[in-house]
C-alpha cells in the first residue's frame, strides 16, 4: 500500500448519534433526532437521505432490517464525516460497534459479560470474564468491511483490537481458577496462567480474524492495544503476541498499532524487534502536550519520546488532537507539532497523523471541527516543507 | 477474622447509569443524589456486623481529585494511568505556588465524607485517604512536602471524629524505589496522626511484591498493614511485628470468580502461621470498585459466610 507523506487519518471511535443509539435501543426517537440527522446529512451530503428521514420517523419499534439499515446509514454519516473534514484513509468510527472491547468479546466463545467497571471520571466499559478457552465462530470484521467499502470514497483502514488488550481488560475465571492466595510462588503462577490466556487469544481468535480481512482484501490493518504498557512485566509477553497475531502476513498489508495513555518508556527496546513486522506505530501525545505554538522541545513536551523512533523503520502515527477535551486545536498548532516530529524523525513520510485516540468522547460538531483543522494544520506543515 | 471494605466501593449500574444521565442533562442533581443514598444504603446494610464500615466514596471519581477544592490553583485534566490497571485518573496539578486552602477543610471533610452518607458522625467509620507516594506519582508540580502538610491536617481532623478509623492507600510500594528522603517524611506524617489520636490508622499496599520495602513498610508506626496476597506470598509475613494487625487482601480484585472455600481455608491456615486470628481483617487485595458491584457484594457475602 503505498500512502503519500503526513498521511491523515481518525485513530478509532467516533460517538454515536442519538437515532442510532435510539433506534438500535428501543428508546422513542423524537423531532430533535429526526432534525439531527436532516442537518448533518445536508452538512455531509448523505447521498438519498430522505429515506433515513422516513425511516426515523417512524420513532420507535423498528424491524431488524430496519435496525440495519440505520446502522449502514450511520456508517455513512461517520465515513462522510471524515471524507469532508479531508482525512486520507477513513473507516466509520464503530458505527457497527458497541466500543472496541466489547463488540469483539461478544463475537468470541469463552467469555461472559459482568457489569460495567469504572474506565475514568463517569465513563464505565462493560468487563466481560473469561471462563472457557478462547474461540470464534466466523469473522466478525469483514460484513463491517463490506459495508464501508460499499461507501467510501477514500482509502479504508479497518482497527482490530488485539489480544493483548483483550486479555488485560478482561477478568480471568478459567486459567486462574487454581490459583491460592499467599501461596509460594504466587507470582510464577500467576504470570504461567496469564501467557496461556494471551496465547489463546492470539492463535484461536485475533490471528484467524486478521487473515480473513486480508483475505478479503483489506490492505491496512490497525491493531489497536491501549493496554499494552499496562504491565511492566508483561512488555515481552505484549511483543510476541503481537508478532503472532501478524504471523505470515507481514510485508503483505500495512499493519499499524495504537496505543495510548501510556508509559511507553516502557516498551523501548522490545518493540524494536517487530520492525519488518509493524509497519507504524501510533501514540497519544498531544494529552500530554503545551498548546502553545513553538517548536521547541519546551512547547512540544508531549512530543519527547519521538526520540525513541531515531534509527528505528517505523512509521510514526502521530497524535496531534487531544481528545479529552473539546478544545479545538488550531492548524498552527497542528502545524507546529508535526514540524517538531518532522525535525525528530526527519522524513515527512514516516509521519501519519490522526487524533491521540478514538472521538468517541466528543461530539460530531467538536470531533468535525477538530478533524478539519487537522488537516489544515497538515497542509499548512506540508506547504513549509516544501511538499 | 473480620472484613474491611476501605477506598471506593463500585457504584452500582443503577448509579453508573445515573452519573451518566446526569453528565447528559436527563436528570436532575436530586435524583442522581437520590441514587447515591440507596447505593450507600445498600452499601451499609452489606456491611453490617463489620468492625468499621465504609462510605464507599460514590461521588468520588478518583481519589485525588477532591484535593482540588482544598488546593489553591489545582485542576484536573490530562488522564494518567492508576498504576497497571485500565483505570485512568486525572492528573492532579497545581499552577503556580501550590498552598492549602485550610479555611475549606472542614466543609471539605463534611462533604466529601459525610457528605450524601447515612452515617451519623459518631458511627464507627474506616475513612480512606491516598498516601504520600500514591499522590506524589499522580500529581504534578505539589512538593512532597506540602502533599505531606495537607495529608496531615486532614488526617487529623478525620481521626478526631469518636469511633473512627484511617486507611492510607498506597499502592507505590514494590511499584516504584522509595527514596531514603520520602521514607523519612511519610514515616513522620503517620507519626504526627499518631500522636494526635487513639484511633486506628491503617496502611494498606496493592498490586506489587513488596519484597523490596518491606523492613520499612513494618516499622511504620501505624496499627494495621495490608498486604496484596495475589502478588506475595504469606512468607513474607516471617518478621510481621506482633503488635500490628494484618490487612490481607484475599478478595481478589482481577478475577470475578467468587473465592472457594478451599482458597480461603488454605489462607488461614498459611496466615495462622504468622499472625492471631484476632489480628486479621480480610480486604480486597486491590481498589474494590476494580469489580462490578454486584460481584463485588457476592464476594463480601461468600467471604463472610466462609469466616463466620
Amino acid at each position: 500500500m503505498t500512502l503519500a507523506a503526513l498521511v491523515t487519518h481518525e485513530i478509532g471511535s467516533l460517538a454515536k448519534t442519538p437515532w442510532r443509539l435510539k433506534a438500535l435501543s428501543g428508546a422513542q426517537l423524537g423531532e430533535s433526532d429526526v432534525r439531527e440527522a436532516k442537518v448533518w446529512a445536508e452538512r455531509l451530503k448523505i447521498p438519498d437521505h430522505e429515506n433515513l428521514l422516513k425511516l426515523l420517523s417512524k420513532g420507535h419499534g423498528f424491524s431488524k432490517e430496519e435496525k440495519t439499515e440505520i446502522v449502514r446509514y450511520s456508517s455513512l454519516y461517520a465515513i462522510r464525516l471524515l471524507e469532508e473534514a479531508g482525512l486520507d484513509l477513513v473507516w466509520d468510527g464503530e458505527q457497527h460497534r458497541v466500543e472496541m472491547y466489547e463488540f469483539p468479546v461478544r463475537q468470541m466463545n469463552g467469555f461472559i459479560f459482568n457489569g460495567h467497571v469504572r474506565s475514568f471520571d463517569n465513563k464505565y466499559y462493560c468487563k466481560a470474564s473469561c471462563t472457557h478457552t478462547p474461540g470464534f465462530e466466523k469473522p466478525f470484521h469483514v460484513n463491517e468491511y463490506d459495508v464501508i467499502a460499499s461507501l467510501a470514497k477514500k482509502r479504508i483502514k479497518i482497527p482490530v483490537t488485539g489480544a493483548y488488550t483483550i486479555v488485560d481488560w478482561s477478568y480471568d475465571e478459567h486459567y486462574l481458577a487454581s490459583v491460592i492466595p499467599g501461596k509460594k510462588a504466587i507470582r510464577e503462577s500467576r504470570h504461567e496462567a496469564r501467557k496461556r490466556f494471551l496465547a489463546d487469544v492470539t492463535q484461536n481468535v485475533i490471528y484467524p480474524n486478521i487473515k480473513a480481512l486480508y483475505d478479503h482484501g483489506v490492505r491496512y490493518i490497525q491493531i489497536d492495544e491501549p493496554a499494552a504498557t499496562t504491565k511492566r512485566d508483561e512488555i515481552p509477553d505484549f511483543v510476541e503476541t503481537t508478532r503472532q497475531s501478524i504471523g505470515d502476513l507481514a510485508g503483505k498489508a500495512f499493519f499499524s498499532i495504537h496505543i495510548c495513555f501510556s508509559d511507553y518508556e516502557r516498551l523501548f527496546p522490545e518493540i524494536n524487534s517487530l520492525q519488518g513486522i509493524l509497519d507504524e506505530i501510533h501514540f497519544e501525545y498531544a494529552n500530554r502536550d503545551t498548546r502553545e505554538l513553538g517548536v521547541d522541545a519546551k512547547k512540544r513536551k508531549g512530543y519527547e519520546i519521538l526520540q525513541k523512533f531515531k534509527g528505528t523503520s517505523f512509521k510514526v502515527g502521530l497524535g496531534v488532537l487531544d481528545v479529552h477535551t473539546d478544545f479545538i486545536e488550531p492548524p498552527e498548532l497542528v502545524r507546529d507539532r508535526i514540524l517538531y516530529a518532522n525535525e525528530i524523525i526527519g522524513d515527512p513520510k514516516r509521519l501519519y497523523i490522526a487524533p491521540d485516540c478514538g472521538l468517541r468522547t466528543r461530539t460530531w460538531e467538536v470531533s468535525y471541527e477538530k478533524l478539519k483543522n487537522m488537516v489544515e494544520g497538515r497542509n499548512l506543515a506540508a506547504k513549509a516543507l516544501g511538499l | 477474622m473480620n472484613i474491611l471494605l476501605p477506598g471506593q466501593y463500585p457504584r452500582s449500574e443503577k448509579l453508573i447509569a445515573a452519573t451518566r444521565d446526569y453528565d447528559r442533562n436527563r436528570i436532575s442533581l436530586s435524583e442522581l443524589n437520590r441514587q447515591i443514598k440507596e447505593d450507600v444504603s445498600d452499601f451499609k446494610a452489606l456491611q453490617k456486623g463489620l468492625p468499621y464500615l465504609s462510605q464507599g466514596l460514590f461521588q468520588w471519581q478518583d481519589l485525588l481529585r477532591p484535593f482540588i477544592h482544598i488546593l489553591n490553583g489545582a485542576y484536573a485534566e490530562s488522564l494518567t494511568r492508576f498504576y497497571e490497571t485500565n483505570t485512568f485518573w486525572r492528573l492532579l496539578e497545581v499552577e503556580g505556588k501550590p498552598s492549602i486552602n485550610e479555611a475549606k477543610i472542614d466543609d471539605w471533610i463534611d462533604t466529601y465524607f459525610f457528605g450524601s452518607s447515612s452515617f451519623a458522625k459518631t458511627d464507627p467509620m474506616v475513612f480512606t485517604l491516598p498516601f504520600l507516594y500514591l499522590f506524589k506519582d499522580h500529581s504534578r508540580g505539589i512538593p512532597l512536602e506540602t502533599i505531606a502538610d495537607l495529608l496531615e491536617k486532614i488526617a487529623k481532623k478525620l481521626v478526631a471524629f469518636p469511633n473512627k478509623s484511617l486507611c492510607f492507600f498506597e499502592p507505590s510500594f514494590g511499584w516504584r524505589k522509595i527514596s531514603e528522603e520520602e521514607k523519612k517524611l511519610g514515616k513522620s506524617l503517620l507519626e504526627e496522626i499518631k500522636k494526635s489520636s487513639d484511633a486506628q490508622v491503617f496502611l494498606t499496599t496493592f498490586f506489587f511484591p513488596i519484597d523490596s520495602e518491606l523492613e520499612f513498610i513494618f516499622s511504620l508506626p501505624v496499627d494495621g498493614i495490608g498486604i496484596d496476597f495475589y502478588v506475595n506470598s504469606t512468607s513474607c509475613l516471617k518478621k510481621f511485628p506482633k503488635e500490628k494487625k494484618l490487612l490481607a487482601g484475599v478478595l481478589n480484585t482481577e478475577s470475578t470468580l467468587l473465592e472457594s472455600n478451599e482458597s480461603i481455608r488454605s489462607i488461614i491456615e498459611m496466615l495462622r502461621g504468622y499472625i492471631p486470628d484476632d489480628k486479621v481483617f480480610f480486604i480486597p487485595n486491590g481498589p474494590a470498585e476494580l469489580l462490578p458491584r454486584d460481584i463485588m457484594d457476592k464476594k463480601v457475602k461468600n467471604l463472610k459466610e466462609i469466616i463466620v
